[in-house]
């Protein structure tokens, strides 16, 4: 998803460099830093151990290839989008550094790349789930629902949402009760940290006439809703334990839940003292990575 | 223990859940043109229909 980590280095470079850079900028490598701690956190928890080293490195390859080639190619469709907003106008794209047309091969020749990795080197079904995150956000996301729906990133947080799934399926070949847990934490934990970033870039996304949910309904709706995800989210991060996950983890779900919720409840009572929204957005980044590792820990326990 | 914690689990996802719908139910007139009331309210219910259908799968997978 197009998060704020994705301005990675957008300032024009000169030379061979410089365009080996713009090739690694269009696949928002922080945002998929983030992803690939669930992939790998999965197959942790799949595994009920360490998985074998080798098979850790082509999960995270492919997964890295797949999600810069949904990236990429987010990026081409998006151009008109990224030119109006002032996060988004020096990419590469945008700036004319590399042509639309050549950017859509590169992302094409990714996702291409990243099956045949994960499908030759893990499982095909991996491959397959990968491809489906793919299409989940670029066909889904990107090309329907972000221009035409307040639900845009609820619905399209489900690509966002396919990584621990590649990863469970890379070790077991098969998606089980846990996998689709790890898949709807993420699912759940997406509105309130993506409306958390929309607040902050309310007035880019109006620019852009993209109808994120503060754009269309105003913040305190807004606020409103990330309270009331926040609140699925924690429930659906408990539900684990119910079903066999140890003490640590559920501690740690608690221990890091609570704080995300009280941090909710204060931007949902607007209290503009502190930068709720910024504080919120941030916490959540750290929250989703180390419950994650929680995750991986007590599984492997 | 474990059963109390599906208890308060399925409160927060069920309760939340509704709460989401009945806040947003009102604001579903369609926005542009690939949307419609009709998908406007699947992408409402949808997902907490099957955040509840979870609730129920891990009911049933407890051990």
């Amino acid at each position: 998803m197009d998060g704020v980590g994705d301005a990675v280095s957008t300032a024009p470079v000169a030379g061979g460099q410089g365009v080996v850079r713009d090739l690694i900028t269009l696949t928002k490598p922080r945002i998929i830093s983030l992803l690939l701690v669930t992939t790998v956190c999965a197959m942790f928890a799949a595994e009920q151990g360490v998985p074998g080293g080798w098979l850790i490195l082509w999960t995270v390859v492919g997964g890295y290839l797949s999600a810069g080639g949904a990236n990429t190619i987010n990026q081409v469709v998006d151009r008109d989008i990224d030119a109006v907003m002032g996060r988004t106008e020096r990419r590469p794209i945008v700036a004319g550094r590399i042509s639309p047309a050549a950017a859509l091969a590169y992302g094409v020749g990714l996702v291409v790349a990243s099956v045949l990795v994960l499908g030759l080197l893990t499982t095909w079904f991996a491959a397959a789930l990968s491809l489906v995150g793919v299409a989940l956000y670029v066909g889904l996301y990107t090309l329907w629902l972000k221009r035409t729906t307040i639900h845009n990133i609820v619905i399209g947080g489900a690509a966002g949402a396919v990584p621990p799934l590649v990863g469970w399926a890379a070790v077991t070949g098969d998606i089980t009760y846990g996998a689709v847990m790890l898949f709807a934490i993420v699912f759940a934990w997406t509105p309130p940290h993506f409306w958390a970033l929309a607040l902050m870039l309310r007035d880019d996304y109006s620019h852009a006439g993209v109808p994120m949910l503060p754009v269309v309904h105003g913040e305190r709706a807004t606020r409103q809703q990330v309270l009331l995800w926040t609140l699925v989210m924690l429930g659906t991060t408990l539900l684990p334990y119910a079903a066999g996950a140890g003490v640590l983890y559920v501690a740690g779900a608690l221990v890091l839940g609570l704080p995300f919720l009280w941090m909710a409840w204060q931007l949902w009572r607007g209290d503009d003292r502190r930068p709720w929204a910024a504080i919120t957005f941030h916490y959540s980044l750290l929250y989703l990575a180390l419950l994650f590792v929680i995750v991986a820990v007590d599984a492997s326990l | 223990m474990r059963l109390a914690v599906l208890i308060i689990a399925a409160v927060l996802v069920v309760g939340a859940g509704l709460a989401i719908i009945r806040s947003m139910w009102d604001l579903r007139a369609p926005l542009a043109r690939g949307a419609t009331r009709s998908t406007e309210t699947l992408w409402l219910v949808l997902p907490l229909a099957l955040s509840a259908a979870l609730v129920t799968w891990t009911a049933w997978v407890m051990p």
